[in-house]
């Protein structure tokens, strides 16, 4: 323990892990994610559907596309696998990451 | 033998694109939106005809009149660019009589992107402390705004021109900071997220403009931006953490971390995510952007210069450069001396 504690002291800034949000085994429902895919989009909730993707939603660039990666990664703890953002383009997307995950 | 870093410095072009110009080629996009998004204001920009072999030239010759130093004594110089003047001879050899040096010096250009520099450090040194060479020249220079369509917002929003210079030498005397370990990785798996397809011997050229589609010609600069960003996070953090086991080191022994400047959002996440404070991390993109393989040094000189008091005797910094490729490199340097940039 005193090791430990050695190490964290001299070591202030060691790398940290965010834990996720949503807990282990805990799991979400369609809408409840919808709003999450809204909110990292910075639209109202109305406007995202099942149905939307990176073709009707003009906030759905590059730049929400990395703010939907976080949000996978800060609240569900799913890191993509090298060239799967495309699988973030659309809703059903988003949701069919997260049903492999068991997170849905 | 050690391997010390003389001097640093940097050439920027006259011309500057701001987010108005942008938005006047562009009404539907918006200025505030752009710079909310990638921290960008305005960007250097070269003007047709000039290019990146005319801004390291520029570097170069503000570092070498600032450290008097007599050309003979180069024996090396290294070129880093992803925008030669000609797709041969490289641009090394144009600057080696440009900028009057040796003819008995070797020069090469070295094809890498945002880890340009780094790479580049890693290599000078490698020839100094091998004795190979006594005092080598780097230059990293690049014009990317001459690959992105003006319509593409992922692109031409970030990317600006600029080049830089460093001189390292086996020398102490009046050295900067002397150069440490550096560790250097590759996942060309990454090769289609950053990409000019056409141009080279396996597609050649096509003719610039829109396809029927409306799809960007293979001639511009591809980016698919939420792949370079996962690559980020991951493998850098993995980067950094692997050259600090090597040299022994906790994430708080390093007094100031100069990553490559992709873009404010990579680089504030990054910086939450490994647990860096502000201070200790500068981004300088709001009037220079993303400038690939010369935004280390730029950032670094400008910070010098801003904020000298970040580089003291014995601070340890982290050089981090990532991005095409993909390609990575982080080299650590210990300060040695105070640097008075305004009275030389």
């Amino acid at each position: 323990v005193i090791a430990i504690w050695q190490a964290l002291w001299d070591n202030p800034f060691t790398i940290r892990t965010i834990e996720p949000r949503v807990g282990e085994g805990e799991i979400m429902n369609t809408n409840q994610v919808l709003a999450k895919i809204a909110e990292c989009l910075g639209v109202p909730v109305e406007m995202v559907s099942v149905e939307s993707s990176i073709d009707d939603i003009v906030a759905w660039d590059s730049m929400g596309t990395m703010n939907l990666m976080l949000m996978l990664n800060d609240d569900f703890g799913l890191r993509l696998a090298p060239n799967q953002a495309a699988r973030l383009q659309s809703a059903k997307g988003i949701l069919a990451l997260l049903s492999e995950a068991g997170k849905l | 033998m050690t391997a010390y870093l003389l001097g640093v410095h940097y050439h920027l072009p006259e011309g500057r694109r701001t987010n108005a110009d942008l938005v006047a080629a562009n009404p539907d996009w918006n200025a505030e939106k752009i710079y909310l998004k990638t921290g960008i204001r305005s960007r250097p920009m070269t003007a047709p005809g000039e290019t990146a072999a005319d801004l390291g030239a520029g570097a170069a010759e503000s570092l070498l009149k600032e450290l008097r130093l007599d050309r003979s004594a180069i024996d090396a110089l290294l070129v880093c660019t992803q925008s030669p003047d000609y797709i041969l001879p490289t641009t090394a050899c144009l600057l080696q009589t440009r900028l009057g040096l040796s003819t008995d010096c070797g020069a090469l250009d070295v094809n890498l992107g945002c880890s340009g520099f780094t790479y580049g450090l890693w290599l000078a040194s490698s020839l100094v402390r091998s004795g190979a060479a006594r005092n080598v020249l780097l230059i990293a220079t690049d014009t990317y705004s001459k690959y992105c369509s003006e319509n593409d917002l992922t692109t031409t929003t970030i990317f600006a021109d600029g080049g830089g210079a460093a001189l390292i030498s086996g020398t102490p005397d009046g050295a900067l900071a002397r150069l440490g370990e550096t560790i250097v990785g590759t996942d060309g798996r990454g090769a289609e997220n950053l990409i000019i397809r056409a141009g080279g011997t396996r597609c050649p050229r096509v003719g610039t403009g829109r396809r029927a589609d409306n799809s960007l010609s293979d001639e511009y600069l591809h980016m698919n931006g939420p792949e370079i960003f996962a690559f980020t996070l991951t493998r850098i953090r993995e980067a950094i953490q692997r050259l600090l086991d090597r040299l022994g080191l906790g994430w708080g022994d390093i007094d100031l971390f100069l990553l490559h400047q992709a873009n404010r959002f990579i680089l504030e996440q990054l910086g939450r995510r490994m647990g860096i404070p502000a201070e200790k991390m500068p981004i300088d993109l709001e009037e220079i952007g993303n400038t690939a393989s010369a935004s280390i040094p730029i950032l670094m000189r400008r910070t010098m210069e801003r904020s000298p008091d970040l580089f003291r005797p014995g601070h340890r910094l982290l050089l981090v450069g990532f991005g095409v490729g993909y390609s990575w490199a982080a080299t650590e340097l210990t300060w040695i001396r105070s640097h008075n940039i305004c009275l030389s």
